[in-house]
């Protein structure tokens, strides 16, 4: 039996984020929040390490009520339970602050052998926090890995493999562990539509909601206050235009070719 | 000499005896059949049972002509039909007269004169009938063998059997006529052709009580049949409900779940128990004819997936009492992804059966229950409100330089344009969607778009969501209830017949229309006319939702004999372009059912292949990048070619 937890965020949908260059912020309104699609994998991975080995899948997430929504699809797509960690004083929290709030509350799960999470969110692209979570547990932690290639349940050892630039590292660790999947590693199932009118309905049989007195925190390390980190500005990365012109093959082209590279200094 | 009806001459005592005894064991068989047959069908509704007999013996002609759609078997089924069905008043007045008007006073006939030798006229010639179906039966199964027929026991033992039974008859008769010599024999004109060769018979009395013994014995045994064997389409078709295409329902309402909070309802065809009774006649009555495999554009590409192989497992596993559908033997997973939902099959068959129904409700099984589902187009209508799974923001590009407005909650509005996922976001169909909207703007057709606009929730029901599906009924719906229009256009067919027939489950009457309705109403009315000459060959497609789902074939026609110069030619048969259903995301092996059916029309090499459906726009120019005949033939929406024929 592993226990495993998911870390989930439910983010704005990026996609239909706008910017707005006079006031240098992103514009939120009437944008719909979805679950971050990379969390999704590692959803989709600790569902098949259960199906492979048995356990228990907990999703957990750092969001105001409206992730409720998300946690019943990851209820629907097959995790056992999810808790929301919900409550004013963890609002303003930069990815430091977050970890430690996570870390804290999966300590608070009690055992926990695999901790997952994606392998960063949409709306920030950080990638910190599960490397983070390991710290504060002070637990091995893998970023970016691909597959599980074995644990072993009585040595309780997992092996498990990491995708880098130019090659494969392959890791072994004592479990418990903290890894982040790599996006598009797998295929994340789709929510089973009578799981999640189950959700909605029981929803209390599902989703735990958490506050700040259900977890051992120390005050200055939650929200704000536990937040080095402040943004300055927000700028919007210039677009680039991209053109494609459709020529049929022939050696004029070919020269054609050869000269506006040469123009675009390419060549 | 009175001319009247002899009864059983030259029988003996003894031989009636028999006939007697052994008709009613035949008829104890039978009725044992039919306690047995209705134990399987759990029938327990007989108001329903007797409505539905009023129903289907008004569509006795429509089903003949359904089976008239294909010549040989149409023909033939209509003789053995016409045959059986006067032989039997025939046999029956016989009966009526020797055994019930008779035994009252022997002088009591109705079988007399010339009513008689009309009779026997009218007998002959249908027992004539009867023949020639039955060999056009026999030379069908043996020499012309089409694919779609497998010969079982049954398919041989039934036709000999009846052959048998209508050759001994006249022969019978022949005998009769050759040792009698009756005067009136030009009114049997069969059975005197038979005679003729049995003029100068010896022994022609022996020979004649062994006949008759045999050709007893077959009515004897023809009658269980009708409930024993494929013969029991004949009672069941009265008694089975007419399917039609709608007949894919929820079953339960999403909204009263929710208010209510219990679950208490199963959804989709987990097993056999699910089928009520009157899908369990239903299946039954099927004799195997594969009238539908010949309709199926998955068999035709691929055999996969064969309806009439849907509808016989489904009977066999009903029939041993074998429960689980999808997941023991009867249906696999392949069959019911296969299928593109063009109801082609349910508008073929011709005792009205359903195969669309039972994959369908096997999708639900296996979508809502086990969250099965070969593609992620409904994940992204969860996500994002749309198949493609592209941003909710991008819904609106196709119109930034059209002129287009949105509906105003306070602001009654004629029509609002529907445009539809594929109109919105695939960058074909989007130019479809622009031609729409320049043929309204020119002719001054007032109309808005709604900002809310989503996904119509057609894909989530025919995947089998049908949880995904009322979320976003209800959405729509409350939508629609903001606003205040007289109508509603739809640009893809798939949305049209989801508001026309899903949304009134779910108290939505919607007046909606689809584009082509509204091209056609302007033509009728005038307001599109004098439309540029166009010298081309045209080949109109007909999509399936409109065609087989709401019978919208000849408005399209008539919107294309309105262009002065164009002809067009017709595909005789319909076959669906592969894209309905979820096949436009269901990834498939194999050879692809658009290449198929753009190979029906480059046959012909029409200039343009037209259609009306996004699907179908893009299913053929796909089809056409296959096989690389790219610029060769044109794919158009009918409202592109009447909006670049607009001066």
């Amino acid at each position: 039996m592993l226990n495993m937890v998911v870390g989930v965020k439910w983010v704005p949908d990026t996609a239909d984020v706008k910017f707005d260059p006079a006031k240098g912020t992103l514009i939120r309104e009437g944008v719909e929040s979805i679950i971050n699609p990379p969390d999704l994998n590692a959803i989709e991975l600790a569902l098949s390490i259960k199906e492979k080995y048995g356990g228990k899948v907990y999703v957990i997430s750092m969001s105001p009520p409206a992730a409720l929504k998300g946690l019943k699809i990851a209820i629907a797509m097959g995790a056992d339970k999810a808790i929301l960690l919900t409550d004013r004083r963890f609002a303003g929290a930069d990815t430091l602050a977050t970890s430690y709030t996570l870390a804290m509350a999966i300590r608070k799960i009690g055992s926990y052998d695999i901790i997952i999470f994606g392998e960063e969110t949409i709306d920030s692209a950080t990638g910190h926090v599960g490397p983070e979570v390991g710290e504060i547990l002070g637990i091995s932690h893998v970023s970016y890995i691909k597959r599980i290639l074995n644990i072993d349940l009585t040595s309780k050892i997992i092996e498990l493999e990491r995708e880098v630039e130019n090659g494969v590292e392959v890791y072994k660790s004592k479990l418990p562990i903290v890894v982040s999947v790599g996006v598009g590693v797998n295929n994340p199932r789709y929510p089973i539509p009578i799981r999640r009118l189950h959700a909605e309905i029981e929803t209390d049989k599902y989703i735990e909601i958490w506050g700040l007195s259900n977890i051992d925190a120390e005050l200055d390390r939650i929200g704000l206050q536990g937040s080095p980190t402040r943004v300055i500005k927000i700028i919007a990365a210039p677009t680039v235009q991209r053109r494609m012109e459709v020529f049929q093959y022939s050696k004029e082209v070919l020269n054609l070719m050869v000269k506006r590279l040469r123009e675009c200094e390419v060549l | 000499m009175i001319i009247q009806r002899e009864h059983f001459i030259m029988v003996p005592e003894w031989a009636i005896l028999i006939l007697y005894i052994s008709v009613v064991f035949s008829l104890i068989f039978t009725l044992y059949g039919v306690y047995r047959r209705f134990s399987i069908y759990r029938i327990h509704n007989y108001g329903l049972l007797l409505s539905t007999l009023r129903k289907k013996t008004s569509l006795v002609l429509q089903s003949e002509l359904r089976l008239l759609r294909e010549r040989y078997g149409g023909l033939m089924h209509t003789l053995i039909v016409v045959g059986l069905a006067i032989l039997a008043v025939g046999t029956f007045l016989v009966f009526f007269e020797y055994d019930i008007l008779m035994r009252v006073n022997p002088n009591y006939r109705i079988l007399t004169g010339s009513i008689y030798l009309v009779y026997e006229f009218i007998l002959d010639l249908a027992g004539g009938l009867l023949l020639v179906g039955l060999i056009m039966v026999i030379i069908r199964r043996i020499i012309f063998k089409p694919n779609r027929l497998e010969n079982r026991v049954e398919d041989i033992i039934v036709p000999f059997l009846l052959l048998y039974g209508g050759l001994s008859g006249f022969i019978l008769e022949g005998l009769r006529i050759a040792t009698k010599g009756l005067q009136h024999t030009q009114s049997s004109f069969i059975g005197y052709i038979f005679s003729i060769s049995f003029l100068n018979m010896n022994n022609i009395e022996k020979i004649y009580l062994a006949i008759w013994i045999s050709h007893a014995l077959t009515l004897v045994v023809t009658l269980p049949l009708f409930i024993y064997s494929k013969l029991r389409h004949f009672p069941l078709f009265f008694i089975s409900p007419p399917y039609s295409v709608y007949e894919f329902k929820p079953s339960f309402n999403l909204s009263e779940v929710l208010k209510s909070k219990k679950i208490d309802f199963k959804v989709g065809l987990e097993s056999i128990d699910a089928l009520n009774w009157s899908q369990r006649v239903n299946i039954d009555a099927c004799v195997n004819c594969g009238r539908c495999q010949d309709a199926c554009p998955a068999y035709r590409a691929n055999i996969v997936l064969s309806p009439k192989a849907i509808i016989q497992k489904l009977r066999e596993s009903m029939v041993k009492g074998i429960c689980n559908v999808v997941t023991d033997l009867a249906l696999h997973e392949s069959e019911i992804w296969a299928c593109t939902t063009c109801g082609e099959c349910v508008i073929t068959c011709p005792i009205f059966i359903n195969p669309l129904n039972y994959i369908l409700e096997s999708r639900r099984y296996l979508v809502t229950n086990l969250g099965k589902v070969p593609t992620s187009a409904l994940f992204n209508i969860m996500v994002r409100g749309n198949p493609y799974g592209l941003p909710r923001s991008d819904r609106r590009n196709w119109m930034r330089d059209l002129n287009v407005n949105y509906a105003k909650e306070d602001e009654e509005v004629e029509l609002i344009l529907w445009i539809g996922c594929a109109g919105a976001y695939d960058s074909r169909a989007q130019k479809i969607a622009k031609s729409l909207v320049l043929l309204l703007n020119k002719l001054n057709v007032k109309f808005a778009v709604l900002k809310e606009e989503e996904c119509c929730g057609e894909l989530a029901r025919r995947l089998g969501d049908e949880i995904l599906f009322q979320e976003i009924a209800e959405r729509n719906i409350e939508t629609f209830r903001k606003y205040r229009f007289k109508q509603i256009v739809t640009l893809c067919p798939h949305c049209y017949n989801t508001f026309r027939n899903d949304y009134p489950d779910f108290n939505m009457k919607l007046n909606v229309k689809s584009h082509v309705e509204l091209i056609y109403d302007l033509v009728v009315n005038g307001k599109i006319r004098a439309l540029s000459p166009l010298n081309k060959i045209v080949a109109y497609h007909d999509p399936c939702y409109l065609r087989n789902y709401n019978e919208i074939l000849i408005e399209s026609r008539k919107i294309l004999k309105s262009i002065p110069e164009l002809r067009t030619v017709e595909i005789s048969k319909h076959f669906c372009c592969g894209g309905g259903g979820g096949g436009n995301w269901i990834e498939s092996e194999g050879v692809r059912i658009n290449v198929q059916r753009l190979e029906d029309f480059i046959r012909d090499n029409p200039d343009i292949i037209a259609t009306a459906c996004p699907y179908c726009v893009s299913m053929f120019e796909d089809a056409l990048k296959l096989k690389d005949l790219e610029g060769k033939f044109e794919i158009k929406d009918l409202c592109e070619i009447v909006c670049s024929g607009l001066r």
